[in-house]
């Protein structure tokens, strides 16, 4: 008896479960098999060999020779690791007074820059950065800044808060120490590259894994609490369930007026409150097109 | 008394399906003839076999040859009822409606919709008194009415004050009221309502086939069950009479009973005794509705199972979901 018990219990339990079991071993297959082409793809070797191999074009000459081969190294490795292309230029050259014509100016030449070398990891055109920054100077005041431009994966990846992110690094010792600015750059570029907007961020990866432990843990709590729940039966008789065929009979009425009150309040006139704006400065974010025809995102500002 | 196949010898019952007496040996139907007993109530007349009789039993089965028995002297004269609800809904069609209630009760013991333990199920009919009143009720309140308007930059408002009286009467028929020490009150309240469209005059053959009791608890005993019910819709029923106001505060309710009856009745209650770790769940499904009246045990050992499960697989999909994140950016 209680071997058939149990063996009920377990067709019970399967039965019950079937659905959840199928779309689980679906997903956890399907999951599978997706890092393991990623893992392939990952491994793949650089996919673009139409673009030069020089990934720092010093113009403004700000880094030394060896300070230029030591990044050229870091960023090949970094490229490796990200699977992007980093390309470094430097220049010292009048991009415009105005805030949109020098935005304009740097944008085009970047994205150009990027074109023409035909960079990109998988592909001419494809996945990569460059960083261009302008350390041009006169009478007429500083043209310095930087402009990044953005195409493939890293186009989808670097939006406003990472692009600043990137150069606040950058702006960090640029003054001082232009190749540990251009150094940290290329380190968070990486970083993009090759985790994802996201980044690696410890505290978001520990919250991410408490929430595929504890969020299915509440709502198993959840489920078991209304599954246990129960009322033995509703009331469903009314107050008219055992009325006679003589039913309610109202046999007198009166409804007599006593007083009134009346009292009163002046309306307060509300006055509109004036509501804030924000401005965010910096250079166009979106995705546009180079004067090549490809599709180009990124952004920068002065500085 | 017993009633008797004429064609077989074999009991005779009443068939909830068929709405006739039937012969579950030969299948007559209406084939019945009474065999009345004349030895002890305890002695079945058919078999001679000691019959488990209790105080307030009025029919019950042999456990030896299985025929009902209706002890007469506990259906006649004090305890004669004046009417009865038959049996609307067999055994089977009980059995189903169950499964079909419970069926989603996962955390159910395996075997609680088993048909070995459904089959335990017995068909009882519950003694009831019934109670009639005709009430009148006097109503006093003060009823306020709210007007507003804006004139200007004035927000104005009136509030008027009305003295509202209502004189009611009501009449209520059979409220039921168990008679039984056995049954539990609150569960016996829930049953309710019964169609009294089927409400028939006594006969014992509508016995044949289901235990019975006695009424046990007299009239006077349970009166203040009724009374109360009683009063509660009278509030109720008299309260819908007074409308059109913002609010209304209530100064007496004077509730006077002209007239009081009460009879003596029998009710159709299907009975499902379920023991898990040794405590009793029982479950009552009206015999003629079918409302089902009773909360089912869990079992601790399912809901881990269950839980543990549904946690496990929603982790593994949760974590999948997050390592496609990863992969699509």
């Amino acid at each position: 008896m209680d071997k058939e018990l149990k063996r009920e219990a377990l067709r019970q339990y399967l039965k019950y479960f079937k659905v959840w079991f199928i779309i689980t071993g679906i997903v956890v297959v399907l999951t599978i098999g997706a890092v393991i082409v990623r893992v392939v793809a990952d491994n793949r070797p650089r996919g673009n060999n139409m673009a030069p191999t020089e990934r720092v074009f010093d113009y403004a000459d700000v880094l030394t020779d060896s300070e230029e081969q030591k990044l050229r190294q870091e960023i090949a490795a970094c490229e490796k690791k990200a699977k992007i292309d980093i390309v470094i230029v430097t220049l010292n050259e009048p991009m415009g007074e105005s805030d949109r014509v020098w935005e304009n100016n740097m944008m085009n030449y970047a994205d150009d820059f990027y074109d023409n070398g035909k960079y990109g990891w998988n592909r001419a055109y494809g996945d990569g950065a460059l960083l261009l920054d302008n350390w041009y100077e006169d009478s007429n005041g500083s043209q310095k800044g930087s402009w990044l431009s953005t195409s493939g994966k890293m186009e989808d990846t670097i939006g406003v808060r990472e692009e600043d992110v990137v150069l606040d690094a950058m702006y960090a010792y640029i003054d001082t120490q232009p190749y540990q600015a251009y150094r940290a750059a290329v380190y968070k570029l990486a970083d993009y590259g090759e985790h994802g907007y996201n980044g690696v961020d410890e505290g978001e990866v520990l919250a991410s894994l408490c929430c595929a432990w504890v969020v299915p843990f509440i709502v198993a709590v959840i489920y078991a609490v209304m599954h246990m729940s129960q009322s033995k039966a509703k009331d469903t008789t009314t107050a008219k369930t055992y009325i006679g065929r003589e039913g309610v009979n109202l046999r007198f009425k009166s409804d007599d007026f006593i007083r009134k009150n009346v009292t009163s309040h002046r309306i307060e006139s509300s006055s509109s409150g004036g509501g804030g704006s924000s401005h965010h400065g910096g250079g166009s974010h979106g995705s546009h097109r180079s004067s090549g025809g490809h599709s180009h995102g990124g952004g920068g500002r002065r500085r | 008394m017993i009633f008797k196949c004429r064609n077989c010898g074999g009991n005779v019952v009443y068939s909830p399906e068929k709405h006739k007496m039937f012969c579950p040996f030969c299948e007559s139907e209406e084939s019945q003839e009474v065999q009345i007993s004349s030895g002890a109530i305890s002695i079945c007349p058919d078999c001679g076999g000691e019959v488990p009789v209790k105080e307030h039993t009025a029919a019950i089965q042999c456990p030896y040859c299985s025929n009902y028995l209706i002890l007469d002297e506990r259906v006649e004269g004090r305890y004669l009822p004046k009417m009865m609800i038959p049996f609307q809904i067999g055994k089977e069609t009980c059995k189903q409606m169950l499964r079909d209630k419970f069926r989603k009760k996962v955390f159910a013991p395996t075997d609680f919709l088993s048909e070995v333990r459904l089959n335990s199920m017995e068909g009882d009919y519950v003694p009831f008194w019934f109670y009639d009143y005709d009430v009148s009720a006097d109503y006093q309140g003060e009823g306020t009415k709210v007007r507003s308007w804006t004139s200007g930059n004035m927000r104005y408002t009136e509030t008027s004050y009305y003295d509202v009286r209502r004189n009611v009467d009501v009449s209520f028929r059979n409220i039921p009221v168990d008679a039984s020490v056995q049954m539990p009150d609150d569960v016996m309240d829930l049953m309710e309502p019964y169609d009294y469209g089927q409400l028939m005059d006594f006969d014992p053959k509508y016995m044949s086939g289901f235990c019975a009791e006695k009424y046990n608890m007299e009239a006077g005993a349970v009166e203040n069950r009724a009374k109360q019910k009683m009063t509660e819709d009278t509030v109720t029923l008299v309260r819908e009479q007074v409308s059109g106001y913002s609010n209304v505060r209530q100064k007496r309710n004077d509730i006077q009973v002209r007239g009081a009856w009460q009879y003596y009745g029998l009710l159709p209650v299907w009975k499902y005794l379920y023991q898990y770790n040794n405590v009793e769940y029982p479950f009552y499904v009206n015999g003629q509705t079918g409302k089902i009246v009773g909360t089912v045990p869990i079992s601790t050992k399912k809901v881990l199972a269950y839980a543990c499960t549904l946690w496990g697989c929603l982790t593994v999909l949760v974590g999948c979901v997050s390592v496609w994140a990863l992969l699509c950016v």
